[in-house]
């Protein structure tokens, strides 16, 4: 089979439209971009694995050429019987798309790596502690060591800054 | 073999204890060289930096070394065990990853056989330590609130880290139930200290902290120690330690960055290689006067390893709680059930240490992997129903001790200089399995009524093996210890071990605060015998 970065084919790019649409703010999932993710991390493989399970799977049609009710027929096939398969391409569909700035912004986690600026988090109300400060102690004092069980201690200890 | 120049005192390990120990003898004026297998980190390549930072904790940070596999890794045999091994080895050690959770052990903690009958007393106890916690928390730069109950009176904090809506949220859902909880106690600077700069909430902790407010010891103890005149060789790798004919530590042999062995003479060794790797150093040590391992007359060297099994408990809300911000390990925690009560149906107990939500990424696949998160139409509203709503929870479990559960050599497996490689035998014992279970319980009762419209619990979980303890245990009996209350070996005068090997039991919480302060004490038991005879 001819790699996936090389070919017209459009399943892959088809396949990220059904699995990751587009939403609020977010464009659908880019193919090229996963494309180069999954050959940085030497996962082209899975790639080519998920979209010959496809191929396969439409006997009639290109998977591209089918309309959507089709589409998610072979997918429920394809999840069915290549649950291992599915699951390595969209974990690594996932991992393209969440640590892609942009989706981050669109779900509010920002500012971004390297956070310049930092993050603010609420302090919360303290005052919710004093009904825990008034209840009282709730550790165990120990009882005290026999008399002939000496503690050992270091005279004079060197001063610390 | 090179030969290097003889040092006074030896340490191994760059770790939590190993430099707590490093700059309190330096501080005193003593000669002090440190060899590290690791190298120093450059917190401006932490993950946090760069945009695909999230992914990085399942590859070259991954607790496991198994999985991470850097070039200071040694490997570690833990099929035989639920729980694997996590740890980090560098300037700095498996503080690196730290959550830098720093609650201290409570004085209970140092006498479980005469308040419940189980395990021994530690021959030392937490009115000794008191000053050396103090002490190490001005070094780490612990934040907190003062006024717990569920300790005496801790003096010094800096202001705790930001609860957020997050710890605010189940405060008030401990409040319902009437049950302790309280702002975690940090090693985290909230305000400038001692040269490092404020926590800006980035979250990440465990893939390293690029500001330098967690107070991984590179950035914290070793800046000092070095000042002070310790000298701290990296990329040195020891094999073993060595013995003259009187039977005392004479040094250790090790191997430099380019597979070259040394012999480095010392008059005192001290190890701080962490509950696993002292274990397998003293063991690989074996000699014909010690041939089940170094110190070892006790049988007792790699027993009795401790792991805290830890259980995790989720639950999903409503509101939004920003959950993804903040340090992750640091919000609030509960000590509720730390105190035995044996109505439970177990002795002992454990902490309740609420967890930050998980970022985008892996809120993203552990919703698909649990099938709450479905591919398509339906993805972004369910992931936007999870990211920022989720709260997690550990279970930290007090583990009693038990012989059986031992770090031995593996028969074949060895690091990258051909040292044999540490295996793990460990078993989860019944009183840790019903504490388990009613921790699980009991943080599923807290999330929902702190509103959790879900809940999910599940443990022991897997990579959490990061506390590691009780593998040379301490006590004044040369036949049922390793080293004695000054952390010195019964069977080598010379020869001292400061990490939570020596730990006589587990406690139920995070160990650092404790193992430093233990690290410091010992110092001083080393510096007042160089004193009386240098
Ligand atoms: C992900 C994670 C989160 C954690 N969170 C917390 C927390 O929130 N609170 C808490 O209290 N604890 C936490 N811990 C545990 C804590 O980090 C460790 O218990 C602590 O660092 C152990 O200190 P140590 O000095 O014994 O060993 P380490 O810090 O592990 O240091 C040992 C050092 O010795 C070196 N070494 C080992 N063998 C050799 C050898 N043969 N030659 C040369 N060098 C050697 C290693 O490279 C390493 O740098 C966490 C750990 C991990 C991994
Ligand atoms: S949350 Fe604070 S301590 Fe943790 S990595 Fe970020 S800046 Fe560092």
């Amino acid at each position: 089979m001819s790699s996936v970065l090389e070919t017209g084919d459009r399943t892959l790019s088809v396949l990220l439209g059904d699995l990751l649409p587009p939403d609020v703010g977010i464009a659908a999932m880019n193919t090229d971009q996963l494309v180069a993710f999954a050959a940085q991390h030497a996962r082209t493989s899975q790639l080519e694995a998920l979209q010959k399970i496809i191929t396969g799977e439409c006997t009639d049609a290109s998977f591209a050429a089918l309309d959507a009710p089709a589409r998610e027929a072979v997918l429920a096939r394809v999840r069915r019987k290549h649950l291992k398969a599915f699951a390595d391409f969209f974990l690594l569909a996932l991992q393209c798309y969440c640590l892609d700035p942009g989706v981050r912004q669109a779900f509010g986690d920002i500012p971004g790596a390297p956070f310049p600026a930092g993050r603010d988090v609420a302090d919360g109300n303290l005052e919710l502690l004093e009904i825990v400060y008034e209840r009282g102690p709730i550790f165990r004092v120990p009882p005290p060591y026999p008399a002939s069980e000496t503690r050992l201690t270091f005279e004079d200890p060197p001063p610390c800054s | 073999m090179a030969k290097a120049e003889p040092v006074d005192i030896l340490i191994v390990g760059a770790g939590a204890t190993g430099a707590a120990v490093a700059w309190r003898l330096g501080q005193a004026g003593l000669d002090v060289l440190c060899l590290e297998q690791g190298d120093y980190m450059d917190p401006a390549h932490y993950p946090s930096t760069r945009p695909d930072g999230e992914l990085a904790s399942q590859q070259e940070f991954h607790v496991s070394p198994n999985v991470r596999r850097r070039e200071a890794d040694y490997p570690i045999n833990d099929s035989d065990s639920p729980i694997a091994i996590a740890n980090f080895n560098a300037v700095g050690g498996s503080t690196i990853l730290f959550s830098g959770h720093f609650p201290r052990f409570h004085p209970s903690d140092f006498r479980v056989r005469s308040l419940d009958g189980v395990a021994d007393d530690w021959p030392i106890d937490y009115q000794q330590l008191a000053p050396y916690f103090a002490l190490n928390d001005r070094m780490m730069g612990v934040s907190g609130l003062g006024g717990d109950p569920a300790y005496p009176p801790i003096d010094g904090l800096l202001p705790p880290v930001p609860m957020g809506r997050l710890g605010e949220c189940l405060g008030r859902g401990f409040n319902r139930l009437g049950w302790h909880w309280w702002p975690a106690y940090a090693a985290i600077a909230t305000r400038p200290h001692r040269g490092r700069p404020p926590c800006i909430n980035l979250g990440p902790c465990n893939t390293g902290c690029a500001q330098g407010a967690k107070a991984s010891t590179d950035v914290s103890y070793w800046p000092e120690a070095r000042q002070s005149g310790v000298r701290l060789q990296t990329r040195a790798r020891v094999s073993r330690i060595t013995l003259d004919a009187q039977g005392k530590a004479s040094g250790v042999l090790y191997f430099d960055a380019d597979g070259n062995e040394w012999q480095q003479p010392a008059r005192l060794v001290v190890l701080a290689c962490n509950g696993v790797g002292t274990p397998r150093l003293l063991l690989n040590s074996a000699c014909p006067t010690f041939p089940d391992g170094l110190a070892n007359r006790s049988g007792l060297v790699g027993r009795n390893l401790m792991l805290h099994p830890l259980g995790y408990v989720e639950g999903l809300f409503d509101d939004a709680l920003d959950s993804q911000l903040g340090p992750q390990g640091c919000s609030i925690y509960s000590h509720q059930f730390y105190e035995t009560d044996t109505s439970r149906g177990f002795v002992r107990g454990y902490t309740m240490q609420l967890l930050r939500g998980p970022g985008l990424l892996e809120t993203a696949t552990t919703g698909f992997l649990r099938r709450e998160i479905p591919p398509g139409t339906g993805f972004h509203a369910a992931l936007r129903e999870r990211f920022g709503h989720l709260a997690g929870m550990g279970i930290i479990v007090e583990d009693l001790p038990d012989p059986d559960n031992r770090v031995t050599l593996d028969a074949e497996l060895t690091d990258s200089n051909g040292i044999p490689a540490p295996k793990i035998h460990y078993t989860l014992s019944e009183n840790s399995r019903h504490m388990l279970a009613h921790g699980l319980e009991r943080g599923k009762e807290v999330m929902r009524a702190a509103g959790a419209r879900r809940t999910a619990a599940f443990g022991p979980v897997r990579h959490t093996g990061w506390h590691l303890m009780g593998t040379t245990r301490m006590g004044n009996d040369p036949a049922r210890a390793v080293v004695d209350a000054r952390g010195r070996c019964h069977d080598i005068d010379n020869l001292y071990i400061v990490d939570s090997s020596v730990f006589v039991t587990s406690g139920g919480v995070n160990p650092v605060s404790t193992m430093q302060a233990i690290a410091l004490y010992i110092a001083d038991g080393i510096i007042a015998r160089k004193r009386s005879a240098p």
